[in-house]
């Protein structure tokens, strides 16, 4: 069983200016570790001199989406591309995959274990938190084979 | 001096070794030709490599004792005294006492900074007060943005909020620094009971910090300083000692007390950190000292993970201003001094000294210019142009030995790979490629 869930309130646009890619490993479990992706692309973007509110809504979205990735993914990659118009963040991990997505966009919803509860995670306001911040968000999951998270957080 | 900033270089000590380009929190510092050369427009005074210099090769530029005496010749000279010289002595004095040796050193007026301190406090206090009362009306964003107030009394720590944690200016205190505001209302008390014009009145901070030199050439919020000039407290340290060891010596002995303008304690324990925070009245606040660990907690404001954080009091120097690099004590014996003043009985001073209690506080004047970023940091000012910069500096770093040796002058191969694609370093610059060892 295949889900996928798209919110969209963008509008496409492009530069001739290649984009900016780069791609982080994101280790399965590891918290100590955990959230070193997205402050790495906070750290890009603010370089870049991108306006700061909008390095903070990325910044915040892809930390959820990784923290999900250390939690329940079973780790993954991150795939971050940059353009002078936007950010584009791919999390894809190898994981269970999602459930229910709609339960999942629930706050408070949690399926996390204790182990990560006792990490104060898990608090279930990860992917509702991932929606607040982006512009467009598309999840892809699939039971058993894992779930894919793109997300974009336009500049303007 | 006419440098708009205070560290600086003593070339003939500079080694070029590199200690110093290790240590800057905004990498400031490049070795050039055998020398350290400091980037003026990121120094932001920290001093962290005038404490980390084997060779004492970096200076904090402030005015000397002996020329600003002459310099202020004639005027009605008037000394503000950071609370942080009376814990610099070894025996137990007390305040007007140490005031009134400042007295017999040639000054006509002596103010204590805690007077301003309490000012400044009682400004947190009202902005607290005023956020806590719309805060109901507010909306959850700007609940967030609200809180947590940042102190701005560490002029370090807010120019480094101007370079790199632009979203953080709105939450510092748009306050001006107590000295200040300590400097100004000693011009207004003087010109008033003294009948003279305010520019015939000089005003001379003794201060902990080159900062603080800083921030009377480079004024922030304000457009002109109150203060004329800077002293460093260890430059006036050896004079006052010389009176204070003198037997018998009281305080009565310059029959100026009159001359003598102090505050509460309250504004005292400023001076060492958490003292600010314990005087804004509310529980929820956060303290943190040495630059690289205040660059976590704003790194942690930025990413709203402090909920429930209602102030943070930030200093550059380890344990708030004693821990200042113009001192002469160690920094827990005179914490632990500065106790003891806090404890003082007012009583216990001479009765012509003027003491400025909560009532008669001065108003803390607001920032009348808007703080800006400080964008030195930046690769470029075009958003297309950096991302090209950032892609070309990851290739070159990609080259080099990451070895962060500091042998080319730069203090690690990210900061010299962006010299190289800023044109300001050569590849050749790094000796384990030249040698091809690597």
């Amino acid at each position: 069983m295949r889900h996928t869930i798209q919110i969209r309130h963008s509008r496409e646009g492009g530069s001739n200016i290649e984009p900016l890619i780069r791609e982080y490993e994101i280790k399965a479990n590891d918290f100590t570790h955990a959230g070193e992706a997205s402050s790495s692309m906070k750290r890009s973007l603010i370089r870049i001199g991108v306006n700061p509110e909008h390095v903070k809504r990325a910044a915040i979205a892809m930390y959820e989406a990784e923290i999900n990735a250390v939690i329940h993914g079973g780790g993954g990659i991150a795939i971050v591309a940059v353009s002078p118009e936007s950010v584009t963040i791919e999390i894809i991990d190898k994981g269970p995959g999602i459930e229910d997505i709609g339960k999942a966009m629930t706050e408070g919803f949690s399926t996390a274990p204790d182990t990560a509860r006792e990490m104060g995670f898990g608090a279930g306001m990860g992917l509702p938190n991932i929606r607040k911040n982006v512009d467009d968000l598309q999840i892809e999951s699939e039971l058993g084979k894992g779930t894919r998270i793109k997300l974009v957080v336009l500049f303007s | 001096m006419n440098k708009l900033h205070s560290v600086s270089l003593i070339e003939e000590l500079c080694v070029g070794c590199t200690n110093c380009i290790k240590g800057c929190p905004t990498e400031a510092i490049r070795v050039r030709n055998g020398k350290a050369v400091i980037d003026d427009v990121r120094c932001v005074d920290c001093s962290e490599c005038i404490r980390i210099c084997p060779y004492h090769a970096k200076t904090a530029l402030t005015d000397s004792f002996d020329s600003t005496l002459d310099a202020i010749e004639g005027k009605l000279k008037v000394a503000i005294v950071s609370p942080v010289l009376f814990t610099q002595f070894p025996y137990k004095s007390s305040r007007s006492k140490i005031m009134s040796a400042i007295i017999s050193l040639g000054f006509d007026y002596v103010f204590d900074e805690s007077i301003g301190s309490a000012a400044y406090l009682k400004g947190i206090r009202d902005i607290i007060r005023q956020k806590n009362q719309s805060f109901d009306s507010l909306s959850e964003e700007q609940r967030k943005l609200s809180f947590p107030l940042i102190s701005s009394s560490c002029p370090v720590i807010v120019r480094f909020i101007q370079m790199k944690y632009r979203t953080l200016i709105p939450r510092l205190v748009s306050i001006e620094s107590p000295f200040e505001i300590t400097a100004r209302y000693a011009r207004s008390v003087l010109s008033e009971q003294s009948k003279v014009n305010s520019k015939e009145v000089a005003v001379v901070y003794f201060s902990p910090c080159p900062a603080k030199k800083t921030l009377t050439l480079t004024p922030l919020g304000t457009e002109k300083s109150n203060v004329d000039l800077v002293i460093g407290i260890h430059e006036v340290y050896s004079r006052l000692i010389r009176i204070l060891d003198k037997k018998n010596y009281s305080e009565n002995e310059s029959n100026l007390s009159s001359h003598i303008f102090l505050s509460d304690d309250v504004g005292l324990r400023c001076a060492v950190l958490g003292g600010e925070a314990a005087g804004t009245g509310i529980d929820n606040f956060l303290t943190v000292d040495g630059i690289k660990n205040v660059v976590k907690i704003m790194d942690e404001i930025e990413a709203d993970h402090l909920p429930g954080i209602s102030f943070v009091e930030p200093s550059c120097c380890f344990g708030g201003c004693v821990g200042g690099p113009l001192t002469v004590s160690n920094r827990f014996a005179a914490t632990a001094r500065l106790r003891e003043f806090a404890g003082e009985t007012f009583n216990s001073w001479d009765a012509n000294v003027k003491l400025i209690d909560s009532e008669d506080l001065p108003m803390a004047e607001h920032w009348s210019i808007p703080l800006v970023e400080n964008n030195a940091m930046r690769l470029s000012d075009n958003i297309g142009d950096a991302m090209s910069k950032y892609d070309q500096i990851d290739k070159i770093l990609a080259t080099l030995p990451g070895l962060d040796c500091g042998a080319c002058g730069a203090p690690s191969c990210a900061s010299m790979a962006e010299d190289i694609v800023q044109g300001r370093a050569l590849f050749e610059d790094c000796i384990i490629m030249r040698n091809g060892t690597n």
